[in-house]
């Protein structure tokens, strides 16, 4: 019989290189025209067929979804998740699911797939909290998105993908973190050397002197990014094998001297021999800073695994101090870079408060620095020592915010919320300036838009310049969209 | 008119800057002396020219008018005043509204009703018959010139071959789509564009080619028996070709039907050579339970109708084109109704293909059967997609639809209603009702 797709075979060639007309019931086709004919019983045929046709037999089953137990979010705020899914204020997104996850509501189920779809893993912890019993329903039947199924612990460890492995220490690790070093170690032979520097790293949950011994039979590993990973955790563990070894070898290269009638002068030597066990510890390996000789690399390597407590402890001597003493010495390089580095591995508020302002405001500060990492000490800075900043710098009338100033970038990196206080002295200080042509103030003001309450975002639509200047203009409108649509957030979440 | 959300906004603008444009001017700061009443919004918004801009809002079918020299329709003055108004409505107190407002309501009223008047035929009821029938018959000779193009084409076509078509040039289809336009046939211009675009797009293309083909073909046949073809087969083939019905007499002679019409689905369409925008609205009417289907058109920023929002329900009296199977209509007369309602659709798969086999028997150049079903859940089997119904049958989804797991999340493995276009091989799902809520896909 002839059926459409039959017919479909024939007529990719064309009738040119001869077509025999079927015979149909009802309809008689021309013997002698087969273009008629072919175009004719498609229609035919094809009408029939469509018109004809059954549909299929489906026995397969799916588990239908149990009933939300969680409340739905308001159709207000629904919509405007929609907006930013779709590429609205994107950078909304995790603030957005916070607030969310923190009502205890769920997003519509219309929403999931993009959820769940979100690529950037960094994004997953805020979106699981949100995702409901639809969504981890959904989860369910798309391998694409197995991350957010709540595996058992120890079946995720055993079964589970690389991501979910880790998951499944960083869960462990947070009530019992010895039996995660028990998993790692009974499984270190199998796994990959990458896969076991990921599992390393899930230890800095819940980090104590009981892991130090793991950590340091790491240093032995064939594979570097193992070695790194417990490098990079051993540094926090003052008292660890580690530590204690570099801080004998760098404590004798620094020299304090008090002068009584003022002015203390820090004495710095470099190291010498380097030994087999100092290339273990990760000193005289490749360069920090290609500029510095090696020896000062070397230095400088040595005081960035040194917690730098240490050195206010030795010395006496709160962070700034020895910041600002380490200026005048010779080898200052290493040593500031050193003090950075170290700041940030160990999270050391203080010093890493210590390293922003001598890079904020002093010139040597961006020449020494590295550039690169600041913002990790800039997001370790605590609210009052940035608003003290602010403070000391905007002061009406008698000094504003220069347009050069780094105390711009650095609010931009500061990823922390603002207090009212800080952003009223900062926004009517960029008001003020709003008549002016200004370059980077202007481009910060999106930035600053995201951590501003936006509660202030009524009182901050008025006060600024009739005709902003140049790069005012659009900015101010990004400012206050971004802050009003940051406001509705908070207004539609609240119930 | 319920207040406007920022979609049907966003729907209205001519272009995506302009929308932009009209969000950066929705904030309270750029904007004096605003208001706002039953009839109208307004306001005064601050520009680079000396004066203000006055803009107005006609909230009866969301018509507007600014004062500034832009050339897109609506302007971005006009775009900002609405988002602020969805936002916060507050900021357009109920109050009297100026002279130049109530001006431009009061003429527009006047044009409207002028429009509805008939006018007084200037020259005499025979002569004027006498004009139409000579143009007529220039259309027929014409038509049928461009008819047996058409079948010649198809000719060639099926000579060729349908693997020709994976590469043939663009001025393959451009070329005779212009020539029907040229013989005053638009529909069959169209028709070659649709299919232009299908070689590779799906699996089957060359079947679904081969079928519309020789529904075109049948089509050129049907031409050439015109006067032997009972009348409403001749009106499906005229609207198919192209053949402009005057919408005024249609709404004059025939009766309408009464009824509650649910706006389904809006979409907009815009063709990018030719510039013509083509607005597709599906409504359902509660009491007699059949759909009905509104075409709007409008070239580049010309404005588009926007009064049919989805899940409005308008009270009114529908006229459908004459047809072996009416789909297509027009509004006698319409007003916004508060209630909202579901349709009632298939109880199961087999009853809708049954009725979409009566419906090809009476019109068997019928593309998309707008189909509402009820108690159907979607899944998916080896990457294919379909919905089943209660008595284990399903159909397949459009393979080229991109929300099948929208439309899988929101049923959580329960039934739903879905409202969606059939075209003999897959649906394409519009409008979905859960227990709770309705959403337009």
């Amino acid at each position: 019989m002839t059926t459409l797709k039959s017919l479909t075979q024939t007529a990719m060639l064309g009738t040119g290189n001869g077509f025999t007309p079927p015979t149909l019931q009802r309809v008689r086709l021309p013997d002698d025209d087969p273009e008629a004919s072919l175009l004719t019983a498609a229609a035919v045929i094809g009408i029939g067929e469509i018109g004809g046709q059954k549909p299929l037999q489906l026995e397969t089953n799916v588990q239908a979804c149990a009933a939300e137990s969680s409340l739905q979010m308001p159709e207000r705020a629904a919509g405007l998740l929609k907006r930013i899914l779709m590429g609205e204020f994107e950078a909304l997104l995790p603030e957005f699911l916070q607030m969310t996850a923190a009502g205890g509501l769920v997003a519509p189920p219309e929403t999931l797939p993009s959820l769940l779809g979100m690529s950037r893993s960094e994004l997953h912890p805020l979106i699981l909290p949100v995702i409901g019993r639809r969504g981890r329903w959904l989860a369910e039947q798309n391998p694409a998105w197995a991350y957010a199924l709540e595996r058992e612990t120890q079946d995720a460890w055993e079964l589970g993908t690389l991501f979910e492995r880790a998951a499944a220490l960083e869960r462990i690790r947070a009530s019992e973190p010895g039996r995660a070093r028990q998993w790692v170690q009974a499984g270190w032979e199998q796994d990959a050397p990458e896969h076991r520097a990921a599992f390393i790293a899930t230890f800095e949950i819940g980090l104590s002197m009981e892991d130090e011994p793991i950590l340091e039979a790491c240093l032995d590993d064939k594979r570097k990014e193992v070695r790194e990973a417990a490098k990079r955790l051993l540094l926090r563990l003052e008292h660890s094998r580690f530590v204690q070894r570099i801080w004998a070898r760098a404590k004798p290269l620094f020299r304090l001297k008090s002068k009584f009638l003022g002015g203390d002068k820090l004495e710095v030597g470099l190291p010498e021999d380097l030994d087999q066990q100092a290339k273990r510890d990760g000193i005289g390996g490749p360069a920090l800073r290609k500029k510095m000789g090696e020896k000062a690399n070397a230095l400088a390597q040595m005081v960035s695994n040194i917690p730098p407590a240490l050195w206010s402890r030795e010395f006496g001597k709160p962070p700034e101090k020895l910041i600002s003493v380490a200026v005048d010495c010779e080898w200052k390089e290493p040593v500031l870079l050193g003090w950075q580095l170290a700041a940030q591995r160990t999270r050391d508020r203080d010093w890493a408060e210590g390293i922003v302002i001598f890079w904020a405001t002093q010139a040597e500060g961006q020449q020494i620095l590295d550039l690169e990492s600041i913002n990790e000490s800039i997001l370790l800075m605590r609210q009052e020592k940035v608003e003290a900043l602010v403070n000391a710098t905007i002061m009406p009338p008698f000094s504003e915010l220069d347009d050069k100033s780094l105390l711009i970038p650095l609010l931009v990196n500061y990823r922390h919320p603002w207090t009212d206080r800080m952003a009223r002295v900062v926004v009517h200080c960029a008001q003020r300036q709003s008549g002016k042509y200004g370059y980077n103030l202007p481009a910060a003001l999106p930035a600053f838009a995201l951590y501003i309450p936006p509660e202030l975002a009524v009182e901050f639509a008025a006060g600024w310049d009739e005709e902003p200047k140049g790069a005012w203009r659009e900015n101010i409108n990004k400012f206050l969209m971004i802050l009003n649509f940051r406001n509705e957030i908070r207004q539609s979440l609240i119930r | 008119m319920p207040r406007l959300t920022v979609d049907q906004v966003r729907n209205l603008a001519p272009d995506v800057a302009a929308f932009n444009s009209g969000q950066g001017l929705a904030d309270a700061r750029h904007w004096t002396r605003l208001g706002s009443n039953d009839a109208a919004l307004w306001g005064e918004c601050k520009g680079s020219g000396k004066e203000p801009y006055k803009v107005r809002i006609d909230l009866s079918n969301n018509g507007s008018a600014c004062t500034c020299p832009s050339r897109k329709f609506p302007c971005k003055h006009v775009l900002g005043l609405m988002l602020l108004s969805s936002a916060s409505p507050t900021r357009l107190a109920t109050s009297a509204p100026p002279g130049w407002v109530t001006e431009w309501l009061e003429k527009r009223t006047a044009r409207s009703q002028a429009a509805d008047k008939k006018t007084e035929p200037k020259t005499s009821h025979e002569s004027r018959q006498k004009d139409t029938a000579r143009r007529a018959v220039q259309r027929e000779k014409l038509a049928a010139a461009g008819i047996e193009a058409l079948e010649n084409w198809l000719r060639d076509f099926a000579r060729l071959g349908l693997a020709s078509a994976q590469s043939a040039p663009a001025a393959f289809w451009n070329d005779q789509a212009a020539r029907m336009v040229d013989a005053q046939l638009p529909g069959a211009a169209r028709l070659i564009r649709e299919i232009s675009a299908l070689p590779g797009t799906r699996t089957d293309w060359a079947e679904v080619l081969l079928l519309r083909l020789g529904r075109m073909f049948l089509l050129t046949q049907a031409y050439r028996k015109m006067d032997s073809l009972p009348i409403p087969v001749q009106q499906d083939v005229r609207a198919l070709l192209g053949w402009n019905v005057n919408q005024e007499e249609l709404a004059a002679t025939i009766p309408g039907k009464h009824d509650d019409w649910l706006v389904l689905s809006s979409r907009t369409d815009e063709d990018e050579k030719t510039g013509l925008r083509t607005q597709v609205n599906w409504l359902w009417g509660k009491k007699n339970e059949r759909p009905a289907q509104i075409l709007n058109f409008a070239f580049r920023n010309q404005p588009l109708d926007s009064s049919l929002a989805p899940g409005l329900v308008l009270r009114g009296e529908l006229v459908y084109f004459p047809s072996a199977y009416p789909l297509r209509a027009i509004f006698k007369n319409k007003q916004v109704e508060r209630s909202v309602f579901i349709p009632s659709g298939y109880p199961n798969l087999s009853t809708f293909l049954d009725e979409y086999a009566a419906a090809l028997g009476n019109n068997p150049w019928l593309d998309l059967f707008p189909t509402v079903l009820e108690k159907v859940v979607p899944l998916q089997i080896n990457q294919h997609w379909f919905l089943r119904d209660s008595q284990n049958q399903a159909l397949p989804l459009d393979a080229q639809f991109s929300s099948s797991w929208e439309l899988f999340a929101l049923s959580g493995g329960h039934p739903l209603t879905i409202f969606g276009l059939w075209d003999g091989f897959h649906i394409v799902p519009m409008t979905v009702w859960t227990e709770e809520r309705s959403i337009v896909l």
